[in-house]
């Protein structure tokens, strides 16, 4: 299996009116699992189509390898780019039977073509089912027989568009994190679409989360969740609150006391500018902790088995607290909060209205 | 692109050559359309097609709600026998039932033998009326039947836990979703009864299609007149039906819901009677109808003055005549619509849409108005036309407008059915056009194609009035075959080719239509 790097340098797309992909670019490393995030409409697909050739870009260009798949001046067609791809709805060929849709791609003699059939099968682990049609398969079943016919090739990437968001929830996390454990076994570069945020950080070795076209923030998931490009990206990423208060120097004085500033979100993201005056620090729920107090009240309690989410209202903002789950808080009960965490990340308070 | 304009283009030709016809001739054809030599046939057409498919429809749907809805015994069967007149073309119905009542035969006999001596003579208005009623009410029976299936018990559940009683609930849930069946069933209905050639003309009842086949030789000008209000009245039926249709949207389940069964009680034995009397008289009586002309002078001596001959190799002509010339036009129909099918379902093209939307259209388009149109248009067209006239291609020409239409509702299904993902999913294991096609497109649109070719097959097996006018001389089809050994009564050639006729189509109906609509 070969692990080629994927390059898009400025690639734009447009449906129609409203054009779909703004000016993208976007390195993946041999090797590197990336996940494309974000929500529905965002261009994730579109973007991940166009690095397959199902779609052709307005201007940019694609390199995979050492190859210009696209250019101004250039087009190879899908057929001819060696990428391996797993759609959302599998599209396994319904007339044909599991071992002929996996040796779809393949050429060569017949023994090796069954050899290497056998192979990625085993790969996958549905040895044995070689005869049967897809449609008598379970969905789970049905994704591997996807992934193994898009592997068979032995493409120089992989592709996968939002592979496991057919199956059940339980079937969903085993298949992903065995998919996951696959991918680096084989060490393909493979690019994902999802617009689930656990997902994307538990299979990608980085993210690129988009939105509108363009690519909001590319990098390793914990920098993501710790320290989010931009408000957007803050919002549409985990769970958390925006709590209002005052910068000087790396601190935000705040109503649940000062908060220390991660040294790299000390300057705006947004602006560039140095933060100071009025800011929104973003507050994880797991850096806060309930206290006995007075200072603010229980709005809401969440029950997740694990843990509680508890939202509480201080001076008029709310806030959302994560608590163990025998914690018998109830709404209605005053409590106080305090910080746990080592930094928070803030933004430039937007203008009132 | 180019071939799903050629394609659109033949469909409307004959429409369009009618058209054309009327406004370049000589008489007002406004004229004639108000004057008596119109006017009659057409009220004659109008009494019995409204006639036909208010009976047709009022059977349909009361059988299909026995078969579909109540605890009748031996529902399953039902289900299926009482779609088995459609395989009958309605003349050879029409000649079973006057050839019956007639003296010396089965009917005739029977009723004899108990002392009856004057049967009575089935000609006119109601004999067209009865022998089109008994030959179309599938068309209203079956989708009628199919959709009472589909509507999930729960639907009428609510309504009851609502407020309403069964029969409100009836009313109010269930009558609405079977309504746009029922009309569409009576359009096809009313279409079949206007276009119907054979029975009208074998029961001497002057309609506008026989009114053209008198009219076309000695006075074109008044046959195209009236063609111009067939066509009329065809458009007329299909806008009325598309105003008052309002389609739901229906989701369909693909599991078997759970039914609603009402319980008849006492009734269950009169329901077993309607059912079994009605097939009885549409299929089991034609059947042996044809059986007795067919075995005529074996088993019983009868004399009808004529000789009794048949003549092996003149069926076998006939047969292989109408299976050649069915297969090649099921063949070019598919390869017509087929272009059309995929810009409309692959690329959702505007030209595309217009294209589809002809060949709806010409569904309604009577053949002996097909026939008229390229009989003359031929006679008129100098080398083309001389060279086309009574040629095998002009023949499924004509057939494959007349019947492409029931073609392309399949075909597009065909088409659509393979999922864009899957073609593109070929594409990146670095499948190229030829090989899509090849591995994908074809084999997975196979079925649709074939239910396709096969549904035109079977109507163009029997066709009669293009098959009368256009079939080039000494090309005898089935149809044409039993149609005038019918008329010059030889009875028992007629009943062996109406039996190999009618056993065919029954194969193909099964086939296609009856194994599909879920016996299960």
């Amino acid at each position: 299996m070969s692990a080629a790097h994927v390059a898009v340098s400025d690639v734009t797309h447009g449906y129609g009116a409203g054009t779909v992909l703004h000016a993208i670019s976007l390195e993946v490393a041999p090797g590197e699992s990336l996940a494309l995030l974000g929500p529905s409409g965002c261009g994730k697909t579109t973007l991940l189509r166009t690095i397959a050739g199902l779609e052709r870009p307005d201007t940019g260009t694609i390199n995979i390898g050492d190859r210009c798949v696209a250019s101004a001046s250039q087009w190879i067609p899908p057929e001819k780019r060696r990428v391996g791809m797993v759609f959302q709805d599998w599209a396994l060929f319904p007339h044909l039977s599991v071992a002929r849709n996996v040796a779809y791609g393949l050429h060569g003699s017949k023994s090796d073509v069954s050899t290497r059939v056998g192979r990625s099968l085993e790969l996958v682990e549905l040895s044995g089912l070689e005869d049967r049609a897809p449609a008598t398969l379970s969905g789970g079943q049905q994704q591997r027989v996807a992934l193994a016919r898009a592997l068979a090739p032995e493409p120089d990437v992989l592709l996968l568009d939002e592979p496991f968001s057919n199956l059940d929830t339980s079937l969903r996390i085993e298949v992903r994190s065995e998919v996951h454990r696959l991918v680096h076994e084989l060490g393909i570069t493979a690019i994902f679409v999802t617009h689930d945020q656990e997902e994307a950080f538990l299979v990608g070795d980085r993210v690129a989360v988009m939105h509108g076209g363009v690519i909001a923030q590319h990098d390793t998931p914990r920098a993501i969740y710790t320290r989010p490009a931009n408000r957007w990206v803050a919002d549409f990423v985990g769970a958390g609150s925006f709590l209002r208060g005052t910068a000087i120097r790396n601190e935000v004085h705040s109503p649940i006391g000062v908060l220390p500033l991660d040294c790299d979100a000390a300057v705006d993201a947004d602006s560039q500018a140095s933060l100071t005056g009025q800011v929104d620090a973003l507050v994880r729920p797991e850096q806060l902790h309930l206290v006995p107090g007075q200072s603010a009240t229980v709005t809401g309690v969440e029950f997740y088995g694990h843990d509680l989410m508890v939202g509480v209202d201080i001076d008029g903002q709310r806030l959302t607290v994560r608590s163990g789950a025998d914690d018998p808080v109830q709404t209605g009960d005053a409590v106080s909060v305090a910080f746990i965490g080592s930094a928070v990340t803030a933004f430039a308070s937007e203008p009132p209205g | 692109m180019v071939a799903a304009v050629i394609g659109a283009i033949g469909f409307a030709f004959p429409a369009g050559y009618v058209l054309w016809r009327n406004i370049t001739a000589e008489a007002d054809a406004l004229d004639l359309v108000f004057s008596g030599r119109i006017g009659a046939p057409l009220w004659r057409s109008l009494k019995l097609a409204v006639a036909v498919s208010v009976t047709a429809g009022a059977i349909g749907t009361g059988l299909a709600w026995l078969v579909a809805r109540t605890d009748i015994a031996f529902a399953r069967f039902w289900y299926g026998a009482l779609a088995v007149p459609l395989v009958f073309p309605s003349f050879i119905g029409a000649a079973a039932f006057i050839r019956a009542m007639n003296p010396g035969g089965i009917a005739n006999d029977l009723l004899g033998s108990f002392g009856v001596d004057q049967t009575p003579e089935l000609r006119g208005f109601v004999g067209a009326w009865l022998v089109l009623s008994l030959f179309t009410y599938p068309y209203v029976f079956m989708p009628v039947a199919a959709r009472l299936r589909q509507i999930p018990a729960s639907l009428e559940e609510s309504a009851r836990l609502l407020g309403d009683s069964s029969a409100t609930a009836f009313r109010r849930v269930v009558l609405p979703q079977v309504m746009p069946s029922i009309g569409a069933g009576m359009l096809l209905v009313f279409l079949y009864a206007i276009s119907d050639f054979g029975a009208v003309k074998l029961m001497r009842y002057d309609t506008l299609t026989r009114a053209i086949e008198t009219n076309y030789l000695a006075r074109p000008d008044v046959a195209f007149a009236l063609s111009l209000v067939l066509m009329g009245l065809a458009a007329v039926a299909v806008g009325g039906e598309h105003l008052f249709s309002r389609s739901h949207a229906v989701t369909v389940d693909s599991r078997a819901p759970r039914l609603r069964r009402t319980e008849l009680g006492r009734g269950r034995f009169v329901a077993l009677l309607a059912a079994a009397s009605v097939f009885a008289l549409a299929t089991l009586a034609p059947i042996v109808a044809l059986v007795d002309w067919a075995t005529a002078g074996r088993f019983r001596g009868v004399d009808t003055g004529r000789p009794l001959r048949i003549d092996t190799g003149d069926v076998t002509e006939a047969t292989i005549n109408t299976v050649g010339v069915s297969l090649a036009t099921a063949l070019f129909a598919v390869l017509a619509v087929l272009p059309i099918a995929i810009l409309v379902g692959r690329f959702r093209s505007r030209p595309g849409g217009i294209a589809h939307g002809i060949v709806l259209a010409s569904f309604a388009l009577p053949g002996i108005l097909i026939a008229l149109a390229l009989r003359f248009w031929t006679l008129r067209t100098g080398v083309v036309g001389a060279w086309l006239a009574d040629t095998h291609a002009l023949l499924i020409f004509a057939y494959v407008v007349r019947f492409g239409s029931l073609a392309i509702g399949v075909t597009l299904i065909a088409v659509r059915s393979v999922p864009p993902t899957v073609r593109d999913a070929a594409r990146t294991l670095g499948a190229n056009r030829l090989r899509r096609l090849t591995s994908l497109d074809l084999p997975l649109m196979r079925g649709g194609l074939m239910a396709g070719a096969g549904l035109v097959l079977l109507s163009t097996m029997k066709e009669l009035p293009i098959s009368l006018l256009i079939a080039p001389i000494g090309f005898p089809t089935l149809t044409t075959r039993i149609f005038f050994l019918f008329e010059e009564a030889f009875v028992t050639e007629a009943g062996v080719l109406a039996l190999v006729l009618v056993a065919c189509s029954f194969a193909l109906t099964w086939a296609l239509v009856l194994r599909r609509s879920d016996l299960t």
